[in-house]
């Protein structure tokens, strides 16, 4: 081919001003620098030093390479380039297309081979640079100095897609120059053509066509391959006397002495011959190497057939490629590969050669293909072929290679790739403790004589493994240990399914050389064929036949050294002393194999131990300790639940039952040492993962133990960021660096959460399942016969519930919120007396008092929760609202239902209309907090059912005629986002399903494929499970501890306030917002995504939550901080010596007459504004308006500076913002300037705070010592702090100690007293009490307007600072006043606390600094 | 596949790379773990010791020679051991091509060379040539198997020519010695 001289003279043009004399003569004495060239990628790249110092260009080299191309004839160009010029520019990862005329020049005129190679090379860079500019296939790194290309490109107009067609045109014409001196380049050629792009089908199928002909002319002649070159045999001759006259072309042999010619002659042939045979050699393998990097083509016999005969090949390397070709070949159509295969592997045949082959690679080749066709399916008919290649790979068992060797035992154990279903593990492990080596007849013996005359005897394949394996063991090589575990592994892995299957289970303790002497006679039996045998197991086992089995091979176990038990014993001796390996991946194999190797009757002491003592080492990578977790969780799995397959082996069932309740149980065990170990590496969803999956999979029977091993987890010691001293045992916490503490703090909240999500799993306690719902008298029990009932009732929930219950007060300030959330999740999902319990004990925990109580088993952690409880009022009083409200329903239910019995009355289509609508808020309400089955859950309890029923069916009411309802559709939209698979739904929980449920946990990353949550959408919409729980008469009054009088007075006082709800109050407290409680709530902690047997995880993020929580906080704070402890406990319920249940209690439930009173007359409108309420309800944030704004247009809204607003979103520097009030201009929402409103949000207070919080930490340390200071107080106060800013809304916290508070609880024990003299009355006087009174309304002090204060602190501050009354009004703004202080007059030396701080430390048991004298009391000013 | 190739010196510098089939995206995490890896666990190593590491379902072998640590990146066919006969037959280039282990300044000389010999045995992502003067043929451009006889013979005797005559001596009397050596032992 001719290069364009235009194209050339151009490149001259280029180059022109610069000479050759850049090229460094001598690089000695230069060290070459590195240089960063490509800064993106990080990536060094050399760069060379010229003589003179000066870097050599990529410009300056490709200029070279036009210039020294043009004079290639010359020796100098050509050293110039072989040794200056090529070497410099293969650091480049691509090269550049202007550069592709030079090579082709050199290709065509150079003669020179060193030239020629390199050409070669740059050829075949430029194909492969498939990307214009981009990311090379070859290489990654594009070019740096493309830029500098640039001009170069431009000059000569070179593009890839100039060049490309001219190199393949000239490397074609190269591969197909059939001369025998060019053949070294054609292989090249043949070579730099294969890195054509793959996509353009023109250059695959001109490919195609080269190597198929080269193979053509090349392949048929059938020739052994020779031992040494001297070896030609008389075949060979003849070929070359046929082919000769092609051949010898020059007659310098002709000798003129006769003497001697005719020797000469024969000598000449024999070269000539043998040289031919090379020459042809050569092309056989290019041709196949070629064929190798060609896309597969299994429909093409022409391809097959080629592949096949490149077994017999002469070349090595060619019969690797062929090898490798045929067996993929194999795998897609084993039948035809065996048929073209047909003598190749009989005895003697090339496959047998190839045992002999020095090539590892290929004999992996071979192991591979015997293996497929020796399994395939459509080969049944051809036993004969089958055990053909199967007695090649048995003896490939045998091969010195590790390589082979391993592969052929991967295969015996039927691991193919990573899809082989668990029949084919178990086949694989029966086929490798069954099946016997029996040598061959055929010549192999002559090699190893010795060895055969040693293996006479037929040999189990399982002895040869496990001796091969020992000695692998035994190597220093790292790799050859790592494989060699990894093979224990997978043998593990086939004998956990030949367990879960129950074939293993029939003689394991068997003499080994039973089976040789057995299998001797009917070698060809079809009988002994693996699969065969696996099919005859499903037909004949019987349950008690196994069981029989079973306890025989227990017994057998420690049998002695050649039995199967033994010989496992033995292999597995010499795997746990590799542990000792100083490769952490080793050793990370070494376990993995061990806890396959792990049969379900072994003691788990060992791996336990060794796990232990491995984790201690902190040279483990958290990657690797996952792997390890997650090998625990797919061993656990496979025994459990194999994927459902034949009936027959769901027949089996049984057995895989019986060890795995103990097995889960070690399993989480081991769990918690990774837990306790290493805190900072395990991922605490993968923990979760096996905690789930062993609580599954424990069984009923062991479902108890499972959750006592989580729980375990929970009774670690908090870590003590402030004591690190002295861990030394096992159990206890090595959290040695604050990192790990707060590691391991988020375990034991996963714990918790754990607990919450999934205690009524374990227990088997539902409300909406409850068989025998608690009678009359359980419930009129005190607090503590109670308990006893409940725990003599279901003591796995009980215990559950005590565990959680002691975390609510003794963990850490996350832990308690967590542990708080978890007890709402039970008590919502629990029956009586669970639910009586928790509320109790939630109400005691808002309010404090119960510590004094609790305090013997509170194992200090350095702090004390002072006398407001945990302080996790705020939180709780949400929670409590809804079961308040649920209580409250109840009880109106069942007055309503003593009223219509006494009366004799039918229920009225409004009643129940009324009644239906408490009972969907409540769903709607008790969703909002964790998933309860829509369908089956009965908020009013279950003598609601019939009513509800009655009302459904006489409206047509399907559980799905909600859709429309937004309630509804949250609900769905709920569980649409749930990231995780159902979740064996307690009503629907029989075995297929947690089954098959469980057999998808383990393909972690295929969540998304179950899409369980759509499931239960659909569900929904099918309104699947309506037909709630049928409750017999006598357990209708679920809960009646409360005498009816009291019900009736209560009533009466709920239903007082609600004429005065008006819409504002009442959109505020809609069921959305305190929905949004809740998912404000879980968003924060759900953050870390557990997986749970149930779905809870509401999303999205809601502040107007707050206004919602704020009532019945205000009165729960009031009292908690006026009176101390105990008193606070006796007024408020939960002591044992009350008779009434404190879910009664009015001053409780009155505040949430605002929520709205199912009872009343106006609940149909309160539904409504509901409603129009839930439609705007976005993720509203607070805001104030900083400066006066003008509306410009239509959309906009005018504000007035200080005026607070709700930011409903932001688009384009606006703010979509509501006011709580019409303005001038009589809009209530627009759109206004982001720069005009201030976010009240969190960001910019908190830094405040934060900055604030840290000085006085600073002082404090300064001034107390380190040693004296509380870490623990000082980092839970963070938390208060950072808590209560983030979800509780400042303006809440701020408010509740201001004086406006106090008017309101005064107005409610006015309200008391009202009612209670005033009886039926009492709606109306209270409507004009409320009217009359004197104090603000109720919303107007607790919703918004606290937030607007965030914007004028100081006005505020005197307010807030005088109020000593509540415990949480401290929280914020006096602190940051305090600190502020501090932080300004710490520096003078002064210390300032007013009353207030005291107060905080008083309450927080902050004694120490009264200790020192330093700190209380003091008072500068 | 063997999915990386990777070359780099003492200071985590990569001098080679050769990817086959990773993404492009991924490759500077391939390019940071492995770099990582060498820092963390090269350190101290004996030449051509092998480690071994995997990550996921991909194996790494990889090791160190003079100044330059190597790292070979395989999965599927190309598990531990078929990466350490990988990195065998690389190192063996190398040494072959550099005369010794190389120091870096002795890796760059030859770097044309070792990109040659590379070419030769990854190609496309899987193992080809592993014999050690088959690939030093190939570099040059010559077909794998040759002739050896002819060459062999005109070679020995070009060498014997190119020996100076009477240091003939040195190579003829030691031969006659064994000669004589084993026929007496023989006669024993």
């Amino acid at each position: 081919m001719q290069i364009p001289n235009d194209t050339i003279s151009a490149a001259k043009a280029a180059l022109h001003p610069v000479r050759t004399n850049i090229m460094p003569q001598r690089q000695k004495k230069k060290v070459p620098r590195f240089c960063l060239f490509c800064k993106n990628l990080r990536c060094f790249k050399i760069e060379f030093v010229a003589c003179r110092g000066s870097p050599v260009s990529y410009s300056q080299l490709a200029r070279s390479i036009h210039e020294l191309a043009a004079t290639s004839d010359q020796k100098s160009s050509q050293r110039q380039l072989v040794h200056h010029v090529f070497p410099k520019l293969a650091v480049y990862n691509s090269v550049d297309p202007s550069l592709a005329p030079s090579l082709l020049m050199l290709n065509q005129q150079c003669e020179d081979r060193s030239v020629l190679r390199y050409v070669y090379y740059y050829l075949a860079r430029i194909l492969s640079d498939t990307g214009a500019q981009g990311l090379s296939t070859g290489g990654g790194i594009p070019t740096p100095n493309w830029d500098a290309l640039a001009d170069i490109d431009a000059v000569g107009g070179v593009t890839r897609a100039d060049v490309v067609p001219r190199i393949i045109e000239q490397l074609t014409a190269a591969s197909t120059n059939s001369e025998s001196e060019f053949h070294a380049r054609r292989l090249q050629s043949l070579k730099a053509l294969t890195y054509a792009p793959e996509t353009n089908s023109d250059v695959l199928s001109r490919l195609y066509e080269i190597v198929f002909g080269i193979l053509e002319k090349v392949g048929d002649a059938q020739q052994k391959r020779k031992k040494g070159i001297l070896g030609a045999k008389g075949g060979d001759k003849d070929i070359a006397s046929q082919l000769t006259d092609n051949i010898i072309n020059s007659t310098d042999v002709a000798d003129s002495q006769s003497a001697y010619r005719e020797r000469r002659i024969t000598l000449y042939y024999t070269f000539k011959t043998t040289s031919l045979s090379i020459i042809r050699s050569n092309l056989q393998y290019a041709a196949l190497s070629a064929l190798r990097r060609l896309p597969l083509d299994p429909g093409n016999p022409a391809f097959l057939h080629y592949a096949v005969q490149g077994i017999s090949f002469a070349d090595p390397v060619a019969v690797r490629h062929a090898l490798e070709i045929v067996s993929e070949i194999a795998t897609r159509d084993p039948y035809a590969v065996a048929m073209a295969l047909g003598k190749h592997a009989q005895p003697g045949g090339a496959l047998q050669d190839i045992l002999h082959l020095h090539d590892v690679l290929a004999r992996v080749s071979l192991a591979r293909l015997c293996c497929t066709i020796s399994r395939a399916r459509a080969l049944d008919e051809r036993a004969d072929i089958r055990s053909q290649f199967n007695s090649v790979l048995y003896q490939l068992l045998l091969d010195p290679s590790e390589r082979v060797c391993f592969e052929a035992i991967l295969c015996v154990l039927g691991k193919y790739d990573n899809t082989e279903r668990t029949e084919e593990r178990a086949a694989g492990w029966y086929r490798l403790t069954r099946e016997i080596l029996k040598l061959p007849d055929a010549s192999s013996k002559e090699s190893s004589k010795d060895k055969s005359q040693k293996m006479k005897r037929p040999q189990p394949l399982i002895k040869l493994v496990m001796r091969r394996l020992e000695s692998s063991f035994r190597s220093f090589s790292r790799p050859v240990l790592h494989a060699a575990a990894r093979v224990v592994q997978e043998m593990g892995k086939s004998r956990a399914a030949a367990f879960a299957l129950g074939i293993q289970d029939v003689e394991e303790g068997a003499h080994v050389n039973t089976f040789a002497d057995s299998t001797d006679y009917n070698d060809s039996d079809e009988s002994t064929h693996p699969e065969t045998m696996l099919f005859r197991l499903h037909i004949e086992f019987s349950i008690e036949d196994i069981g029989i089995r079973r306890t025989s091979s227990v017994s057998n176990v420690t049998a002695g050294r050649d039995t199967i038990a033994g010989l496992l014993a033995s292999l597995m001796e010499v795997v746990r002393t590799t542990v000792a390996c100083e490769c952490v991946y080793v050793r990370a194999m070494v376990i993995k194999a061990l806890i396959w190797m792990q049969g379900p009757y072994d003691s788990f002491d060992e791996l336990e131990s060794i796990i232990a003592s491995e984790l201690s080492d902190p040279a483990w990578p958290a990657a690797l300790l996952n792997d390890v977790l997650l090998t625990l969780h797919a061993r656990f799995k496979s025994v459990h639940f194999p994927p459902p397959c034949t009936a027959g082996i769901k027949a089996m069932g049984a057995i895989k039952e019986g060890a795995s309740p103990d097995m889960a149980v070690t399993l989480l065990e081991i769990a918690r040492i990774f837990a306790t170990k290493v805190p900072g590496k395990v991922d605490a969803d993968v923990l979760q993962l096996l905690w789930k999956t062993c609580l599954v999979g424990a069984g009923p029977d062991g479902k108890h133990k499972a959750l006592e091993a989580v729980t375990m987890v929970l009774d670690l010691p908090p870590p003590q960021p402030g004591s690190m001293l002295g861990f030394t045992s096992v159990d206890r916490v090595s959290a040695s660096d604050p990192k790990s503490a707060l590691a391991l703090q988020k375990l034991v909240q996963a714990a918790v959460w754990f607990l919450g999500e999934n205690a009524n799993y374990a227990a088997s306690e539902y409300a909406w399942e409850s068989a025998t719902p608690p009678g009359t008298a359980l419930m009129m029990l005190d607090a503590d016969k109670m308990v006893a009932a409940a725990s003599s009732r279901n003591p796995t929930l009980a215990g559950a519930l005590t565990r959680l219950q002691r975390c609510a007060f003794n963990g850490s300030w996350e832990i308690r919120i967590i542990a708080a959330q978890a007890l709402t999740t039970m008590a919502i999902r629990s029956g009586e007396p669970f639910r009586l319990q928790i509320y109790e004990f939630l109400h005691t925990l808002a309010q404090g008092g119960l510590q004094s109580q609790l305090s013997d088993m509170h194992i200090s952690n350095g702090e004390d929760q002072g006398a407001s409880g945990t302080g996790l009022g705020v939180l709780l009083s949400p929670m409590i609202k809804v079961l308040d409200e649920m209580y409250r329903a109840q009880d109106d239910l069942i007055k309503e239902v003593r009223n219509h019995d006494n009366a004799k009355k039918e229920w009225t289509d409004d009643e129940l209309k009324k009644l239906y609508e408490t009972h969907e808020r409540l769903l709607d309400l008790v969703s909002l907090f964790c998933y309860v089955p829509r369908t089956k859950y009965l908020p009013l309890g279950p003598i609601s059912s019939k009513l509800i029923d009655i009302y459904r069916t006489r409206h047509n009411i399907s559980a799905s005629t909600g859709l429309s309802d937004p309630a509804v559709a949250t609900g769905i939209s709920d569980l649409v986002y749930e990231s995780q698979p159902p979740s064996a739904e307690p009503d629907t929980l029989d075995d297929d399903l947690v089954n098959a449920w469980a057999a998808n946990l383990g393909d972690d990353g295929l969540w998304g494929n179950n899409a369980p949550a759509m499931n239960r959408v659909n569900e929904f919409l099918a309104g699947a499970g309506t037909d709630a729980p049928e409750v017999d008469e006598e357990n209708m009054i679920s809960r009646p501890s409360v005498s009816y009088d009291d019900m009736w007075a209560k009533t009466l006082l709920e239903s007082s306030e609600l004429e005065e709800d008006d819409a504002k109050s009442l959109g505020s407290s809609s069921p959305d917002s305190t929905g949004s409680v809740e998912t404000s709530i879980s968003s924060h902690f759900g953050g870390m995504n557990y997986p749970s047997l149930f779905s809870s995880r509401p999303s999205g993020y809601s502040q107007t939550t707050v206004t919602g929580t704020e009532v019945p906080g205000t009165e729960d704070k009031a009292p908690a901080s006026r009176g101390s402890g105990p008193s606070m406990y006796e007024g408020f319920g939960g002591s044992p010596i009350r008779e009434e249940p404190p879910s009664y209690s009015s001053s409780v439930m009155q505040r949430y007459e605002s929520y709205e009173n199912p009872l009343g007359g106006n609940g149909s409108h309160s539904f409504e504004s509901q409603d129009d309420e839930r439609i705007s309800s976005g993720n509203p944030q607070f805001g104030s308006a900083l400066y006066d704004f003008t509306a410009g247009g239509d959309d906009e809204l005018s504000l007035t500076a200080g005026e607070d607003v709700e930011i409903e979103y932001e688009v384009d520097g606006w703010f979509y913002v509501k006011k709580k009030r019409p303005g001038r201009d009589g809009k209530m929402a627009g759109l206004v300037p982001v720069l005009y409103v201030i976010l009240l949000s969190f960001k910019s207070f908190h830094v405040l705070l934060s900055y604030a919080i840290l000085a006085f930490l600073l002082r404090s340390i300064m001034y107390l010592g380190p040693n004296l200071f509380s870490w623990n107080s000082m980092y839970q106060f963070l938390l208060v702090l950072d808590l209560g800013y983030k979800r509780l809304n400042v303006g809440e916290i701020w408010d509740h100690g201001s004086y406006k508070m106090e008017g309101i609880e005064k107005a409610h024990q006015n309200d008391d007293k009202t009612n209670k003299v005033q009886g039926d009355s009492a709606t109306r006087e209270t409507n004009k009490w409320h009217n009359n009174s004197n104090v603000e309304p109720l919303e107007s002090t607790i919703y918004f307007k606290p937030i607007c204060r965030t914007s004028d602190e100081k006005s505020n501050k005197e307010q807030i600072i005088s109020s000593q009354k509540s415990p949480r009004a401290f929280l914020c703004f006096p602190l940051l006043f305090e600190f502020t202080l501090l932080y300004v007059f710490g520096s003078l030396g002064t210390f300032v606390i007013s009353t207030n701080l005291r107060q905080f430390f008083e309450i927080h048991g902050l004694k120490r600094f009264e200790g020192l004298g330093i700190v209380v009391g003091e008072q500068s000013n | 596949m063997i999915l990386a190739v990777l070359f780099a010196n003492a200071e985590g510098n990569i001098l080679i790379e050769r990817f086959h089939g990773v993404p492009a995206e991924e490759r500077l995490h391939w390019r940071s773990f492995l770099v990582k890896l060498g820092a963390d666990n090269l350190k101290g190593v004996k030449n051509e010791e092998l480690l071994v590491a995997c990550h996921k379902s991909v194996y790494i072998v990889y090791t160190v020679l003079g100044d330059v640590s190597i790292y070979v990146v395989g999965k599927d066919e190309y598990d531990e051991l078929a990466l350490s006969e990988v990195i065998f037959v690389i190192t063996s280039a190398v040494k072959d091509v550099c005369g010794k282990p190389p120091s870096e300044r002795l890796f760059l000389d030859k770097y044309g060379r070792i990109c040659l010999c590379l070419d030769e045995i990854v190609w496309k992502g899987y193992l080809e040539n592993t014999e050690k003067d088959r690939i030093k043929r190939l570099i040059r451009l010559k077909p794998p198997t040759e002739l050896v006889v002819g060459h062999s013979k005109a070679g020995v005797a070009r060498a014997f020519w190119t020996i100076p005559r009477w240091h003939t001596l040195y190579l003829l009397v030691p031969a006659a010695l064994a000669v004589t050596l084993s026929k007496t032992q023989n006669q024993i």
